[in-house]
């Protein structure tokens, strides 16, 4: 029970610790010469006068390509500046930095209440509905906000109903909440599933709901919180509390009839069930034992996601432990994740993916997935399609920042703008409220997208890129790994090799290349890192890195 | 150490008085004259209290038979009518003015007036209590201030000297060498040297060994009378005695944490016993600490130190590392010089023959039960007993001689320090301290653990008084004795804003310091706190509220764990700790004026200008609403900062949440507690579509389901006052339990009408309050249609039930056993609305 320390939304040992140093000094010596430029003072170490003969090359101040134009230049500043213009190519935007391509604001909440998020959705009549941790439901209208429902448990999920309700996911059950009277505030709460066991352990949540394209209601149960005797060192599912680490599904269309069955099961700690607009249903697995690192899947009826604790609630099992279970048929039952988020690097406790259905307005992502963590300030981004009939795809960073802690729930607002849902109380600080992110209209340069050729990758960029850059075969760093299935805690990246590109090919356009390998891997994540590449524009690709999961081979 | 500096200045004042007595000037305290037949004890007390058990004395060199007499002058400083009495064993006297004015009115001109209390002591238990009232306060103890003297007699100041002798003769641990016949005199041990070749730095022992006191000028130490050559082996042994579980990874230097280190030593409480030129002196430290070892040390002292002489600072891990590395910055280099190699196993022997393991124990084990590894060497050499302390006597005076000769260890004691010593071993040479005597106790160990440098008891008051620390005058009579006992030595503590920490002691030496409080006070059996009706809650909560007709008193108090409402700075303690802290007849005194229990409180009166009656009757409604303790619900106009504490008031309140079940009934995972106006709420279980239990007074803490990961079971708040086991409905012929399914609720007028199917018929079952009473008023709504439906309930205790559809009453029937009477109602079914309607009797 008490082996909490190793639980994965509060690992922090790996990965997004690392400094980036190019980063930071690049950002050093860019703020120390913003502020010489202000008149201001040089920090110990960091930018020396250039020397006369420096100054002597460099061309005229007015001649700098990337648009910049410095006030007149005196003196010993007068030789900065020149510094400044003779390396503008490698810093894009001088001293006034790059334009953010997204800005970061807060929605107040309701006062006196602590909006630890656990769902959101819009209501047909365009209010938004937030479901809270404490067991509230507000509705925000404009800025007013409105107590819909309260005394929930710990309501981590909701979706809109018909008409004046919503389904909101709490502890014991998945509850029907009717405003009948038009109030604006729900007055019938109504029992729609509890047929599933909940002892009061604490890690006993249960995630969702969501609809499919067919409009069956889904959730999710996370196991509970256990020593290893029952299946997980960490958690597990009892006998006595049915389809924990299962996902649950109505019998019929909106649950008309009131009736849920099992649905897939494997599940560990799945923190984030969405529908895409197709009305696919992914879910985003958290790591731990048996789950080597956060991925995202593709929720199907009948399949089996990896963690055995749950198959004691499959049929004919007998009272077997689920430990028993031969590795070999594991492996063989196991659906494999659509996207593996290496584990540090991409978050280390992933919540709920959503889908840019903004149509351009959030930037040139429309159609992809956003998806937040619990454990960093971040939101990240995912790519999908379909190989050999099944759903994998890319992740890519996105943005980070502290405003950003505890990206729970994500939703995007038919402004274009993504709100972000912020809980992480118990793993982090216990931030809480509503963040906004929206698009300035600064095109931000990108990897677009990773998408698997038949024989190596394509890229696809936001801007077009430099042309003598790209075609460097050094530009590209590219390997590939797997992560080991395993009872034990997490995973490393295991067996890490270089995958060797024998060419780059780059399109017309400038914005798309095409990587073409010596040989192609199924059942790897493929990792790149790209180097030193700026758009044609001067700007430095803002993240450089892409995580494909490559489950399947395209067909020949 | 600090010890002996201030037994010199207690004897020396003793002294001063005795001598020179002024005679407009009076001493604080009565001369107790106490005779058992055989001996009899002249003493300054601070007052006559006193509870003895059987076997019990007031002194421990009398008997449990004696007389007692008191003398002195009751001081008053205003004009008027007061009550004096000797509460508790009848037979005292007290005569004021040479009057006999036991229970009786007496005027009472300001100015010193000679009082007198005689006592005598039959056999069995027995309590005294000087209490007195007056038109203007309540029955009190007549506080210390008022109770003085003026000519100590010789004899009282000699019995300071012997006093002040017995404490020496502990803290040097006489009786680990020299038998005694005083079993009331305690030992105590030195440091426990298991370890001490880890946490020392090796160079130090030799230095140490041959001249303790060029170290440490006041230590207990003695200097044992060792050659060059035994030191260097005896310090080699030392040095082997590691500790093989040292996880201790030394820090590096850092300014910083020796700048935090020295605010924390100055503000937290070292220095009331190492401050300055008065403490026990921490130079040099350095030269024998290593800083991660003396962290180690601070965080739990008593794993070496066994006689509670240095207690736990409750600091935390990072403040103990800094005290450590400001600590270690004094050096003294003379004690840094390495001795020469010494033979370990002749070291070990050594240890043995001096008697060191007499005063330190290896692995707690006193008397060289070391364990193999230490003692590499065979077993010590038994030594030849000491003489016994009351034989240490004319020529043969052993360490007590000016210059100690022979096998006499030499503690560097001063002609007046061996004077009291000798002192104590001629009296208790007549009469051994052989009676239990928990009031004597009191304040004998009061001053052995330091707790008076810190607090102000009766007429001693602590040296650094920048910061209000709460007095121990009368503790045994203010505050229950368990809570005492917590503050001790579990840690429990409820002034979170003083910069000065309690410290927290080991249980062992600390022994029954309890109990000893509250003999010391007089103080009789503690009453319980009443156990307050539904309308007495209710007054309490507005009277400690902000509201109307409330005191306010959460702008200073902080609420069941929080922090008070309005200000931060004067805070005071939580009012869910009050019963747990104090005895209600001092909640009493205290509420109604403060000040006159401690003139420095900034608590002010509310009573001022009221009525007594009005004034008496408000101080016992806001006790009845204090003694529910951490079950009180929140005063009226309370905010809590978290919004942990969920209070009903004129809405009815819902929550799901993980609900503890009536005593030992399954948990509630999917329980639904609801709060009523008028302070009932009740649990109904989804699970089983059943009504559990129902609790009045406070509603719910959610924060185990609202604080870090949550999802744990609440705390309900408020005492139970209904259990429900059965579900009463029975819907059609069947005798077999039917399958119930939860449906949900809906909202009707702010309560939920809770909706479940029994079989295929769908139950709506409303819960209401009664209009005044106690108790719950359940209502079922359901069409049965042609089945037979029954409604039965069982009576329990305190509880009375009615049952009804519209005018049809139930039946009372008995149970199958004949035992249990019960209600039942039967029905031929069809659309019914039922009610059971149970009432409990409010107890008291």
């Amino acid at each position: 029970m008490m082996r909490m320390h190793k639980s994965p939304m509060w690992e922090t040992e790996y990965g997004l610790r690392r400094k980036p140093w190019g980063k930071l000094i690049r950002g050093r010596v860019l703020s120390s010469l913003a502020r010489l430029w202000k008149g201001g003072t040089i920090g110990e170490g960091e930018v020396r006068r250039p020397s006369r003969a420096v100054c002597a090359v460099v061309p005229e101040p007015t001649a700098c390509a990337a648009g910049y134009n410095p006030p007149p230049l005196r003196g010993w500043k007068f030789g900065i500046g020149v510094l400044v213009l003779v390396l503008s190519p490698l810093f894009a935007f001088g001293a006034d930095g790059p334009k953010e391509s997204y800005k970061i604001t807060q929605i107040p909440g309701p006062e006196n209440s602590p909006l630890e998020v656990g769902g959101m959705d819009w209501m047909a009549d365009g209010r938004l509905m937030v479901c809270t941790r404490r067991g509230e439901v507000w509705s925000l209208s404009g800025s007013q906000w409105k107590l819909f429902a309260s005394g929930l448990q710990e309501a981590l999920g909701l979706v809109h109903g018909d008409k004046n309700d919503v389904y909101v996911m709490q502890r014991p059950e998945l509850t029907h909440l009717v405003d009948s009277k038009e109030a604006g505030v729900a007055d019938r709460y109504e029992t729609t599933a509890a047929n599933f066991g909940f002892s009061g352990n604490y890690h006993e949540f249960a995630y969702g709901p969501v609809r499919d394209k067919d409009g069956y209601i889904c959730f999710t149960l996370n196991l509970s919180h256990a020593p290893d005797d029952f299946g997980g060192p960490f958690m597990g599912a009892h006998a006595e509390t049915p389809y924990r680490g299962w996902a649950m599904r109505s019998v019929k269309p909106n649950a008309s009839d009131g009736k849920f069955a099992p649905f897939a099961y494997g599940l560990r700690s799945p923190n984030g069930l969405a529908a895409s607009p197709d009305g696919d249903i992914f879910f985003a697995e958290n790591q731990g034992e048996w789950v080597g690192a956060c991925w995202l899947g593709h929720l199907k009826e009948g399949c089996f996601y990896g963690n055995p604790s749950s198959m004691i609630f499959t049929k004919d099992w007998n009272n077997r432990d689920p430990k028993s279970v031969p590795l070999e048929e594991l492996e063989k039952k196991k659906t494999p994740p659509a996207i593996v988020f290496p584990y540090g690097r991409m978050g280390q406790s992933l919540s709920q993916p959503t889908w840019d259905t903004s149509s351009g307005k959030f930037g040139p992502f429309a159609g992809q997935i956003f998806i937040g963590d619990v454990q960093y300030p971040l939101v990240m981004r995912a790519t999908l399609e379909k190989v050999n009939g099944d759903w994998q795809g890319a992740c890519y960073p996105f943005l980070r920042h502290p405003d950003l802690q505890g990206a729970n729930r994500l939703l995007f607002a038919p402004d274009g703008s993504l709100i972000v849902g912020l809980t992480d109380r118990g793993w982090v600080k216990g931030s809480s409220g509503l963040a906004r992110i929206t698009f300035t209209g600064e095109t931000p340069f990108e990897i677009q997208s990773m998408s698997l050729t038949k024989t190596g990758f394509n890229l696809t960029f936001t801007k077009p890129i430099d042309k003598v850059t790209a075609a460097d075969v050094k530009t590209w760093s590219l390997l590939h790994w797997h992560m080991i299935y395993h009872h034990d805690y997490g995973s490393p990246e295991a067996d890490k090799t270089p995958a060797k590109i024998t060419s780059v090919v780059l399109s017309e356009d400038g914005r798309h290349v095409s990587l073409v390998l010596s040989e192609l891997l199924a059942g790897k994540v493929y990792d790149l890192t790209v180097n030193g590449l700026k758009a044609t524009d001067g700007v430095e690709l803002k993240n450089a890195n892409a995580y494909y999961t490559l489950n399947h081979l395209q067909p020949k | 150490m600090k010890f002996f500096v201030f037994l010199t200045i207690c004897v020396g004042s003793f002294c001063t008085h005795s001598l020179s007595a002024d005679e407009k000037a009076a001493d604080p305290g009565l001369v107790a004259t106490y005779a058992d037949g055989k001996h009899r004890i002249v003493t300054l007390v601070a007052n006559p209290n006193f509870v003895l058990g059987d076997l019990e004395s007031v002194h421990p060199q009398l008997g449990t038979a004696f007389t007692a007499e008191w003398n002195g002058l009751l001081k008053i400083v205003k004009r008027a009518s007061y009550t004096l009495s000797f509460d508790g064993t009848a037979g005292a006297t007290i005569r004021v003015d040479d009057l006999d004015v036991s229970g009786k009115p007496v005027d009472l001109d300001p100015g010193d007036h000679p009082i007198q209390i005689t006592f005598t002591r039959k056999p069995g238990a027995a309590r005294g209590q000087l209490i007195w009232s007056a038109d203007f306060f309540a029955s009190e103890p007549v506080p210390p201030s008022a109770l003085v003297h003026r000519d100590t007699p010789p004899q009282a100041a000699l019995q300071g000297r012997i006093e002040a002798g017995q404490l020496l003769v502990e803290q040097l641990n006489c009786i680990a060498c020299h038998q005694t016949t005083s079993t009331m005199v305690i030992s105590r041990p030195g440091p426990d040297l298991s370890t001490v070749g880890t946490r020392l730095h090796p160079a130090w022992f030799a230095r140490w060994l041959a001249s303790p006191r060029s170290f440490r000028a006041d230590t207990a130490m003695p200097h044992a009378p060792l050659k060059a050559d035994e030191i260097r082996d005896i310090s080699a042994y030392l040095a082997t005695l590691k500790n093989v579980n040292n996880k201790v990874k030394e820090p590096q230097p850092s300014t910083s944490h020796v700048e935090t280190g020295k605010q924390l030593f100055d503000t937290v409480g070292c220095t009331a016993c190492h401050g300055g030129v008065k403490g026990h002196s921490l130079d040099g430290l350095g030269s024998k600490w290593l800083p991660g070892q003396l962290a180690e040390y601070l965080l739990n002292p008593k794993t070496v130190d066994h006689s509670g002489r240095m207690p736990s600072m409750l600091l935390q891990k990072d403040e103990a590392q800094a005290i450590a590395e400001y600590l270690v910055q004094s050096k003294n280099p003379d004690f840094e010089v390495k001795a020469g190699e010494g033979d370990m196993k002749h070291g070990a022997q050594l240890f043995g023959v001096m008697g060191c393991a007499k005063c330190h124990s290896m692995n707690g084990q006193m008397n060289g039960q070391m364990s193999k590894k230490q003692a590499f060497a065979e077993q010590p050499v038994p030594q030849p007993f000491a003489t016994s302390l009351e034989k240490l006597t004319g020529a043969d005076r052993g360490c007590l001689s000016a210059h100690p000769g022979g096998r006499a260890m030499d503690f560097g004691l001063s002609a007046m320090q061996r004077e009291m010593i000798a002192a104590f071993i001629d009296s208790v040479r007549l009469h051994p301290m052989a009676t239990a005597s928990p009031a004597y106790e009191f304040q004998h160990r009061t001053q052995a653990f330091g707790c008076i440098n810190c607090h102000e008891l009766n007429a001693s008051m602590p040296v650094d008084s920048t910061e209000r620390v709460p007095q121990l005058t009368n503790v045994g009579g203010r505050l229950r004795k368990e809570w005492i006992g917590e503050v001790l030595t579990q840690k429990r503590r409820v002034r979170p804003w003083l910069r000065r920490r309690m410290p927290e002691f080991d249980p062992q030496p600390i022994g029954d310091i309890p109990a000893f409080a509250v003999a010391a006070s007089g103080a009789g059996q503690s009453e319980s706190w009443p156990v307050p009706s539904r309308d007495e809650i209710a007054a309490g909560q507005k009277l400690l509220g902000n509201g109307a007709g409330g005191f306010g008193c959460i702008t200073c108090h902080g609420f069941a764990g929080a922090k008070p409402n309005v200000i931060d700075d004067t805070r005071g303690p939580d009012i869910t700790t009050v019963a747990n802290r104090l005895r209600p007849d001092h909640f009493r005194r205290w509420v109604l004026d403060p000040k006159r229990v401690s003139p420095s409180t900034p608590m002010p009166s509310f009573f001022d200008g009221m009525p007594v009656a009005d004034a008496h009757a408000k101080v016992e409604l806001m006790l009845g609403y204090v003694a529910m303790g951490e079950n009180m619900p929140p005063p009226v106009g309370w905010v809590d900062k978290n919004n942990y504490q969920i209070a009903v008031h004129d809405e009815p309140v819902i929550m799901r949440a993980f609900l503890p079940n009536a005593d030992g009934g399954p948990k509630l995972p999917r329980g639904i507690a609801v709060g009523l106006p008028g302070l009932i709420n009740y649990c109904f279980d989804a699970d089983t579509c059943m009504l559990r239990f129902a609790w009045t007074g406070g509603f719910l803490d959610m924060q185990p389901s609202w604080s870090a990961r949550g999802g744990n079971m609440v705390k309900i708040l408020g005492k139970r006052f209904y259990r429900n086991s059965i579900h009463p409905l029975r819907i059609g012929d069947t005798e077999e339990p039917v399958a119930r399914e939860f449906l949900g609720y809906s909202i009707v007028e702010g309560k939920p009408q809770f909706l479940y199917r029994v079989g295929d018929v769908e139950v709506r079952e409303m819960i209401a309050a009664p209009e005044k009473q106690l108790g719950l008023v359940r209502t079922f709504e359901l069409d049965s249609g042609n089945k037979p439906v029954t409604l039965s309930v069982v009576d329990e205790a305190d509880v009375t039930y009615s049952v009804a559809n519209g005018e049809l009453q139930a039946e009372q029937v008995m149970s199958a056993n004949g035992k249990v009477p019960g209600h039942v109602l039967k029905s031929a079914g069809g659309k019914l609305k039922l009610t059971i309607t149970a009432i409990v009797k409010e107890s008291k």
